[in-house]
């Protein structure tokens, strides 16, 4: 696994949105294989030899290869490696084709046809990879009833309605979503509809990234048999044994805590379009876990391994170096601080101008400066400012201003609050005191608190105890858990939450007030009073992009207004490759989509 | 002799069971691990009730529904040697371990092995040559070995002789023949490192214990024979000390390979039984703990088997004949 503190709350989805398919992310992958073979050149070195041997290092191991229970990035960069993806997104947010090659899109979005490449073969005895499969592993497996294959992403293929229109099935027993209508209309092209205009649909994960596809033929006895133990254990399933011509290296080793081995797939279907006539570049991949720091950033710099990530209190080095170089990109998670805005949190943090003032009490800019090395960018809202949704005009800066923020929470601070001798107390005179809990995983998440405690100490005269918490125990016995039996928080750190910069509407259940905000996305119990999610959900149905641009910022607008978190800032990924890498496209969120083409020459 | 070994091995099966029952309780009331709660998080994101989330992974796990539940298909499961499935590797806890044991071994047997001889050999010639020179240096790197934190030294001498000497690798490849120079190259440093502090472990014991001897009737009795000093060491003063110094190389082995292996195996990123036992245990993945404890459980209980049996044959006085 990654740090927590950059990764924590990446999921499958969110990882093809962001960090590109499969792309260059370094975590790791498993399961039994074949002996170690004596020659494959690995351990000289990615550059020693004549070998063009990628061999990127990973913090974790891959916990699962069945490409439906998929949540983690590790796994899914390995999948990565042997299939591809229906599309991806490139740099400039343009549609890049890979097993899907045509898409077309109904007039009113509600219906999206998809064409698949006739290229692509299944391994033996499954022949060529036709929409039968594909409509089979979303309408029987994906789609199943009472989700029987345990499937992570069984929501992706249905939306909420009023009522569930004609010709589509109710989703859940009280009719308040329905599935999406998946029909093969030809041997390689099949089509999706949806109950309700989708214009985001393309740039939503859904299909976007989608590798959930296995032969029919494979799937086909689990199915009869409900038996989604016995499809999740199939060793063609757990070895990737399937994936035949459909991705650029194939699977050979997969050795438990230790590698994936990929040599070059020669029949790549990719390679019989334009651009791709010589792809992968490489004539070998390798993820190897290395689950020290330490141990991979010796490899980097000895040259034993291709690339890894690199630490942001290390890059300076690093970027010093000659056969090293570091490259960072964008990344969508927005690093925040959480209010407790539920019965159990202090409850002056339901007040907006409170919450504007511990915004103002904070320089967020020295956070990025001496805690990210200055690796990163204050957010303001939960968009990057190079989303096309943040709009100048309309988001609101709180700049760092310790005497306005003292004086801002003085006036609004809600009765019985007040100060009394410099420091905020209750109405009995008690001195206030916050529950900060954080998750103790990563060093950046603790200093950012410790940081935060002493700027609200010194700036508001407002008493913060820190409490460091396993990442586990603070979603499940903090978060996730109603009030009552919740152990005591007001502010938490340590979740990285998905900023969504394509398709924000996928924040909405962020912002969406229940009675029981606990368990929902929206934990912190944050009120919605300016009804940011029903924007969000109108947004997503909206036809027009001019109209969809403008709800969109205004939402972001009203956030930084309204500031239901602290919007610390946005890191950046540091990614360290050997010099002789020469990537093939610019730094973006979508880093890493062309990986296969990407030039690697032996390093002498 | 033979009651006695036959009621151990009856106490080893009882002793099992009540270790994994403990063991099982310990994990089942355990919080959700973090691979449960990241996959509850981000299925709450997409829009499904935390409860309702809680219950899929659960239901991924396929564990049972009920702890009496889960508890009786674990234990069937390990007596049955069905060890089940390991959700943390996606594949049989059976081939989990029959693919990284060896790696473990590789490096765990070299420094065990390393470490009695040369620990009980150091610790002899300490006691047999105590205040001199060599005994002073013997001791010195004792304390030093045993100081030295493994995940330090590790990480200093990859730096050394792998970053900066460029003489062996920083970290352990399974693409290598087991059996081939590469492999032992790149064993080096993990052996080094797992048996510097054995060693001096080792070594500490077996001066203090062979001092006991060096200055007894029997021993001067030895001397005055006319025996060889050689003769003397070995069989008036390593002997006897040999009874308690056998009781600590259970532990010894034990700690190696599921302590001192850990960091090793994390560090070196050697694919062995120490890494997937820790990260069994840190990410609850039941099966695979189960079956890790178990492992240790019967080398603990059998090594004390043989231990008892190997005191009876160094000191012929002892005799478990009547218990």
């Amino acid at each position: 696994m990654p740090s927590r503190d950059t990764t924590d709350g990446v999921n499958r989805r969110t990882v093809l949105k962001s960090t590109a398919v499969g792309g260059v992310a370094f975590l790791a992958g498993c399961s039994e294989g074949d002996a170690p073979a004596a020659d494959d050149g690995a351990n000289g070195g990615s550059g020693d030899g004549d070998s063009r041997h990628w061999i990127g290092a990973q913090g974790s191991e891959a916990p699962n290869y069945n490409v439906f229970r998929i949540t983690d990035v590790t796994s899914s960069n390995r999948v990565s490696r042997v299939m591809d993806p229906a599309y991806t997104i490139d740099e400039d947010g343009e549609i890049v084709y890979r097993l899907v090659r045509d898409i077309e899109v109904g007039d009113d979005f509600t219906e999206f046809t998809f064409t698949l490449t006739e290229y692509g073969e299944w391994s033996d005895p499954y022949g060529q990879m036709t929409a039968e499969d594909w409509v089979y592993s979303i309408t029987e497996i994906i789609q199943g009833e009472d989700n029987w294959a345990t499937v992570s992403m069984d929501d992706d293929f249905r939306m909420g309605v009023d009522a569930v229109p004609d010709g589509f099935e109710a989703a859940d027993e009280d009719g308040d979503e329905a599935w999406f209508n998946v029909e093969e209309t030809g041997e390689f092209e099949f089509t999706i509809e949806t109950p309700e205009p989708y214009p985001s649909f393309l740039e939503e994960p859904i299909i976007w990234g989608f590798q959930e596809v296995v032969p029919r033929e494979l799937a086909e006895p689990y199915v009869e048999d409900r038996d989604g133990d016995g499809l999740n254990e199939d060793d063609e399933i757990q070895d990737l044994a399937y994936t035949g011509n459909l991705g650029a290296f194939t699977p050979e080793v997969l050795e438990t805590e230790a590698r994936m081995y990929a040599p070059r797939n020669d029949d790549y279907y990719l390679r019989n379009y334009d651009g791709h006539e010589d792809s992968p570049h490489m004539d070998e991949w390798t993820y190897q876990v290395m689950r020290e720091e330490a141990t991979r950033l010796s490899a980097i710099q000895s040259g034993e391994i291709t690339n890894t990530d690199i630490p942001a209190r290390r890059a300076e080095e690093f970027e010093g170096m000659d056969d090293v170089q570091v490259i960072g990109t964008p990344t969508v998670y927005c690093q925040s601080m959480f209010y407790n805005m539920r019965s159990d949190g202090w409850d002056a943090l339901n007040t907006t101008e409170v919450r504007q003032a511990l915004t103002m009490a904070v320089d967020r800019q020295s956070i990025v400066d001496n805690i990210q090395h200055g690796y990163g960018t204050v957010a303001h809202t939960l968009q990057p400012e190079y989303s096309e949704f943040y709009d100048d005009s309309q988001v609101v800066q709180w700049e760092y201003d310790p005497d306005g923020a003292r004086e801002r929470l003085e006036q609004h601070l809600p009765s019985p609050y007040g100060y009394s001798d410099g420091r905020v107390v209750d109405g009995d005179g008690e001195e206030v005191v916050l529950d900060f809990v954080f998750s103790d995983s990563a060093e950046a998440t603790e200093l950012t608190a410790r940081y935060i405690q002493d700027e609200f100490d010194e700036n508001l005269g407002l008493a913060v105890e820190l409490e460091p918490v396993p990442w586990n125990s603070m979603l499940n016995e903090f978060f996730y858990t109603a009030p009552a039996d919740a152990r005591d928080w007001d502010l938490m750190a340590g979740i990285g939450r998905n900023s969504y910069p394509r398709a924000p509407e996928a924040t909405e259940s962020y912002w969406r007030a229940t009675d029981e905000p606990w368990d929902t996305a929206n934990a912190y119990g944050y009120d919605d009073p300016q009804g940011i999610a029903d924007i969000l959900t109108e947004s997503a149905q909206e036809t027009d992009p001019e109209a969809r641009q403008e709800n969109l910022a205004e939402v972001y607008g009203i956030l930084s207004e309204e500031q239901p978190w602290n919007f610390l800032y946005f890191p950046e990924d540091l990614n360290g490759y050997r010099a002789h890498v020469e990537p093939t496209e610019d730094p973006s969120i979508s880093w890493g989509y062309d990986i296969h083409r990407w030039e690697i020459e032996s390093e002498q | 002799m033979k009651a006695y070994i036959a009621k151990r091995i009856a106490w080893t099966f009882f002793a099992t069971w009540v270790t994994l029952t403990i063991t099982f309780l310990l994990l089942d009331f355990s919080p959700i691990s973090a691979a449960g709660a990241e996959f509850v998080d981000q299925q709450v994101q997409q829009g499904m009730d935390a409860d309702e989330a809680r219950e899929l992974y659960q239901e991924q796990l396929g564990h049972g529904d009920t702890a009496w539940e889960r508890y009786t298909n674990f234990m069937v499961g390990l007596a049955t040697f069905d060890w089940g499935w390991s959700s943390m590797y996606s594949q049989p806890v059976v081939d989990v371990i029959a693919n990284s044991w060896i790696y473990s071994f590789q490096y765990v047997f070299p420094a065990t092995v390393l470490s009695v001889i040369l620990g009980f050999a150091i610790g002899l010639y300490s006691a047999t040559h105590q205040y001199t020179k060599e005994d002073y240096a013997a001791t010195l790197f004792a304390f030093t070995g045993i100081s030295l934190p493994n995940f330090w030294f590790a990480i200093m001498l990859i730096l050394i002789f792998a970053t900066m000497l460029g003489w062996l690798p920083t970290y352990y490849s399974t693409d290598v023949a087991l059996l081939s120079l590469e492999n032992a190259k790149q064993l080096i440093l993990p052996v080094i490192v797992l048996s510097t502090a054995a060693i001096a472990s080792e070594m500490r014991y077996a001066r203090a214990e062979s001092l006991e001897y060096v200055h007894a009737e029997f021993v001067k009795t030895a001397r005055a024979k006319g025996l060889s000093e050689n003769q003397v060491t070995i069989r008036h003063i390593f002997r006897p000390a040999m009874v308690p110094l056998i009781t600590i190389l259970v532990g010894d082995i034990l700690g190696l390979l599921f302590a001192g292996g850990y960091v090793i195996e994390v560090i070196f990123q050697i694919p062995g039984l120490g890494l997937v036992s820790y990260e069994a245990i840190i990410q609850q993945d039941t099966p695979l703990v189960l079956a890790t404890v178990l492992i240790p459980v019967f080398i603990a209980i059998i090594g004390n088997l043989v231990q008892d049996i190997c005191y009876t044959i160094l000191d012929p006085r002892i005799d478990f004949g009547d218990r």
